[in-house]
């Protein structure tokens, strides 16, 4: 037989109360004599009775001075037969009615389960990532160097993206104390610093997509587009060890897709309408960057001559 | 003045005030741009003028400059006629005289009283430009027989597109010499009115070498205070390292890479937006990354200022960087020049 279990206060999918039948029966309400007792005062005292009857679960209303909702609907007449996830709202108060047989989701993997719970390497890898990445944005930061190499500078530049890590990765452990009393700050950290060096080394490549093909437009979807996925997994990440959000991916992604909708649309609008100077493409990246061919002068000037025309026509 | 005039005429008027005090309207008959004259006529006209002196001095001579600086009083400045200024593309009188401001637009004449001359601009101490009064002769011939002028504009527009077929004609008809920087032959000095330069960046700090050469044109043609063209400019950048990896090595070339400037033009009433195409372009049998910026003049029409900037793309540690900047040109003329200056570019081998 399927017992009927009422679940109450769920929070952030950390379940809190829950009573389970162990009859073919149980009743509800703000009375001391009930099975689940209650202290909302717009609940009955004697409220609802729950009854197994030929293999299934039904509710009766016991008290008609308020109005008691299935899935947001007002039970009309008295009794109701229950189906596992029905949502039950009495009074004030919010339950939600599962039976035993109710399937459960398949058990999540924390990422490198077996790392997290041996407790030097749960140190040790988040602070050699951040070592690592370090590194990498000191040698990208080196590679886009032209002139003399400023060693101080660049430590001081390097110490301080480290400084950056920590405090974003403590700020999501800040989250993730208040949200899931679990801090995580180690895992937050080993993700953070990964995921930034391949952004660091993502810069390296940036302005490629401009180059090869000669088009700025172009090359910012390109950039924007990195830039979103590179934040998306990120923020992903801190999710998964802050919230117990479900669809986290989604989440993420909304987010910075919303942000960065909005540095778009704020630089569309600061826009000046005109500008003394050209705006041109001004990156050059080195050999077997570009894609295509180059043209031959005589193609070049045929599409000076069109580019002349282009500017009479955006004139009118 | 005249030109705020000339621009917004719904919004200034001209007006003279004579010497004894008396007032009066002035009608603006006809302008010449390119040598920043105009002639006016009052009502009634004076009885007493000024001849002009038509016939060439000698350097050397005794010659005054007359104008009313900074609003004070009329002043006259004796100083030498030293000779038409070499490097320019307008002929202008080197006056060893200091002219102040508020003098512009006064004569300068002979011991005899005739002009040879209007005020235009100061150089430095004790050295000035005046616009010979051939092209003064010239304009008030024009209207002698034209009339009052009606529509500036197309004045300014014609003597524009005239002033620039001049230039250009004169530089595409004639042979362009070559000069050797670095492994690349360059073309070297275009025009007797540019003036060229070079020098060397080779700090020791610096990782790399950059070998400059540049020409300009000195002269530019006044519009309005928020426009000038006449410009004209072209240089060229040898770059090379023997310390810098790839990367390093185009991090460089990308700071370098930056078009050289036209004119001022600083309203949007005057000229459109630049117009800006890249493409990677063959020359000489190497491969470069050509960038082309244009706009065009709103109230001149055929005027254009166009912008040339090219580099190589193709090796790991030296470059060219090439760049032209043409105020106030023809479509048919950019095209030509541009034509031409990529040709001129030739690779040693």
């Amino acid at each position: 037989m399927e017992e009927l279990i009422i679940q109450q206060n769920r929070r952030y999918g950390r379940i809190s109360e829950f009573v389970k039948s162990s009859g073919t029966s149980l009743t509800l309400g703000r009375g001391f004599n009930n099975d689940v007792i209650l202290s909302d005062h717009f609940i009955a005292p004697e409220q609802l009775r729950f009854d197994y009857m030929d293999g299934k679960w039904n509710l009766k209303v016991l008290d008609d001075t308020n109005p008691v909702l299935i899935n947001n609907k007002p039970i009309n007449g008295d009794e109701i037969s229950i189906t596992s996830g029905d949502e039950l709202i009495v009074g004030r108060t919010h339950l939600v009615l599962l039976l035993s047989s109710h399937p459960v989701e398949r058990t999540r993997s924390l990422i490198l389960s077996n790392w997290t719970a041996n407790n030097r390497l749960r140190i040790a890898l988040p602070i050699i990532a951040v070592v690592v990445s370090i590194m990498v944005a000191m040698l990208t930061d080196y590679q886009e160097t032209s002139d003399e190499i400023r060693w101080g500078e660049m430590f001081a530049g390097g110490l301080l993206f480290g400084f950056l890590l920590i405090i974003w990765a403590a700020s999501w452990a800040l989250a993730g104390r208040l949200l899931r009393h679990k801090p995580n700050f180690f895992p937050q950290l080993f993700y953070t610093a990964l995921i930034m060096a391949v952004l660091s080394v993502g810069t390296l490549f940036s302005g490629y997509a401009e180059y090869a093909t000669s088009s700025s437009g172009f090359g910012s979807v390109i950039e924007t587009t990195f830039l979103v996925l590179i934040f998306t997994v990120l923020l992903k990440y801190n999710l998964r060890f802050a919230t117990e959000l479900k669809r986290r991916g989604l989440t993420a992604f909304s987010l910075v897709a919303v942000l960065a909708l909005f540095v778009v649309v704020m630089n569309y609008l600061e826009e000046k309408e005109f500008s003394a100077s050209p705006e041109y493409s001004k990156v050059i990246k080195p050999p077997l960057a570009k894609w295509a061919a180059d043209k031959p002068v005589a193609s070049y000037l045929s599409d000076l001559d069109s580019q002349f025309s282009e500017l009479q026509e955006r004139d009118n | 003045m005249v030109s705020s005039f000339v621009h917004k005429p719904e919004k200034f008027r001209l007006e003279y005030v004579a010497h004894d005090g008396s007032e009066g309207d002035i009608v603006l008959m006809d302008i010449d741009v390119i040598h920043d004259l105009a002639i006016l006529k009052i009502d009634p006209l004076q009885k007493q003028f000024f001849s002009f002196n038509l016939d060439d001095l000698s350097k050397g001579e005794q010659i005054y400059s007359m104008g009313n600086p900074m609003d004070l009083s009329m002043l006259i400045i004796e100083g030498n006629y030293n000779g038409l200024i070499q490097q320019s593309r307008y002929k202008k009188i080197l006056f060893s005289g200091s002219l102040n401001p508020g003098m512009s637009g006064g004569p300068a004449f002979d011991d005899q009283g005739r002009i040879i001359g209007v005020n235009v601009a100061k150089s430095g101490e004790q050295l000035s430009f005046l616009v010979p009064v051939s092209g003064l002769d010239l304009l008030y011939k024009r209207v002698i027989e034209s009339g009052a002028a009606k529509d500036f504009n197309q004045i300014i527009n014609t003597d524009l597109i005239k002033d620039q077929q001049a230039f250009y004609d004169q530089i595409l008809e004639r042979e362009w010499e070559s000069e050797e920087l670095g492994d690349v032959l360059v073309s070297g000095k275009l025009d007797e009115s540019l003036k060229c330069w070079g020098h060397t960046i080779d700090e020791k700090d610096s990782y790399y070498i950059g070998v400059h050469k540049h020409c300009r044109s000195e002269d530019s043609i006044y519009i309005s205070n928020k426009m000038f063209t006449g410009g004209f400019s072209y240089d060229y950048e040898w770059i090379t390292t023997e310390r810098l990896n790839r990367f390093q090595f185009y991090t460089v070339v990308e700071d370098r890479y930056s078009h050289a400037g036209a004119n001022r033009v600083s309203d949007k009433e005057d000229a459109t937006n630049y117009n800006c195409e890249e493409s990677f372009v063959e020359i000489s049998d190497h491969s470069w990354k050509v960038s082309t910026c244009m706009r065009a003049y709103k109230k001149y029409e055929g005027l254009y200022d166009v912008l040339l900037m090219l580099t190589t793309v193709d090796l790991n540690n030296k470059t060219l960087l090439a760049k032209a900047a043409m105020s106030g040109v023809s479509k048919e003329n950019s095209v030509r020049f541009i034509k031409r200056f990529l040709g001129e570019i030739q690779w040693k081998n």
